[in-house]
């Protein structure tokens, strides 16, 4: 049986960015899932929530549970990321003022999605960016 | 070290109940949240922080972060305070700056985190 759950993420909402992460985190606590595991997967998913907040004019975020992979897509409806190669390097960041206030804008957020999930896929075009992201239940 | 102690060092002020019995041995002092969800790999650290406002919460939250130190004596909202209480986190607050709490409580035993 798969769950699944789907989040509405919007452009600059710095007050309500993070709700998303924080409902996975819960539902992933109740469902008994390891700790460590939690942990890998809200890091990404709060990662991927701030870049829609911050990068794009808005998108969602869909949760989809079955008994042996977590799977995480992140879609949003552009601009998109012109260079990908470049984006995912450490450092590389274009955030304006307003995210680099809130703590964000390091250009750690892509690579640190890389490191964290067993499946990493990001495909980007004017028209939007999708991250995909997905964890094997051991 | 217990929170309790740690917070008399440095002059905190509570923001919410402390965990009286909690140990503490590493702190991570920060103000860039993505450097926080890249480096922090301990969930038992304390976060030293000038940066008030949800995203230094969220961020404590994702790590199962349960204390944060903020710096410089920062106003922090109400609202700030409510969102602590709700994720249980031990939130204080202090006058000294990001450099004196770090000094203060390294030569207090707390150590740094391993990040590489
Ligand atoms: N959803 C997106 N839409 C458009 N551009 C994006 C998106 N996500 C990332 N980017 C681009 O890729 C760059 C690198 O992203 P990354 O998450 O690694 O760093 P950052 O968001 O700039 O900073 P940090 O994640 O450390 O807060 C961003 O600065 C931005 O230019
Ligand atoms: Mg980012």
């Amino acid at each position: 049986m798969t769950v699944s759950f789907e989040f509405a993420v919007y452009h600059e909402d710095y007050h309500n960015a993070g709700v998303a992460s924080s409902e996975i985190k819960k539902y992933l606590t109740q469902i008994g899932l390891d700790p460590q595991l939690i942990r890998r997967i809200v890091i990404c998913s709060y990662e991927a929530e701030m870049n829609v907040v911050i990068h794009s004019y808005g998108g969602k975020m869909v949760l989809l549970i079955d008994d042996n992979e977590i799977r995480l897509e992140i879609a949003d409806k552009g601009p998109g990321i012109p260079n990908i190669e470049l984006a995912m390097q450490e450092g590389y960041s274009t955030a304006p003022l307003s995210a680099r206030e809130r703590g964000f804008g390091a250009g750690m957020g892509l690579p640190n999605m890389k490191k964290n999930a067993d499946v990493f896929e990001i495909a980007s075009s004017p028209q939007g960016t999708v991250v995909k992201l997905a964890w094997v239940i051991i | 070290m217990k929170i309790k102690a740690i917070s008399q060092l440095i002059q905190g002020e509570s923001l919410t109940p402390l965990k009286e019995n909690k140990d503490y041995l590493t702190a991570f002092a920060c103000d860039l949240m993505s450097d926080c969800l890249a480096f922090i790999n301990d969930p038992n650290c304390i976060l030293i922080t000038g940066l008030v406002n949800e995203q230094s919460l969220r961020t404590a939250e994702m790590l199962d972060i349960d204390c944060i130190i903020f710096v410089r004596g920062k106003l922090i909202p109400k609202e700030i305070i409510e969102l602590g209480k709700k994720h249980s986190l031990t939130l204080i607050s202090t006058k000294l700056t990001l450099f004196e709490v770090s000094g203060i409580l390294y030569q207090a035993g707390i150590r740094p985190l391993q990040i590489r």
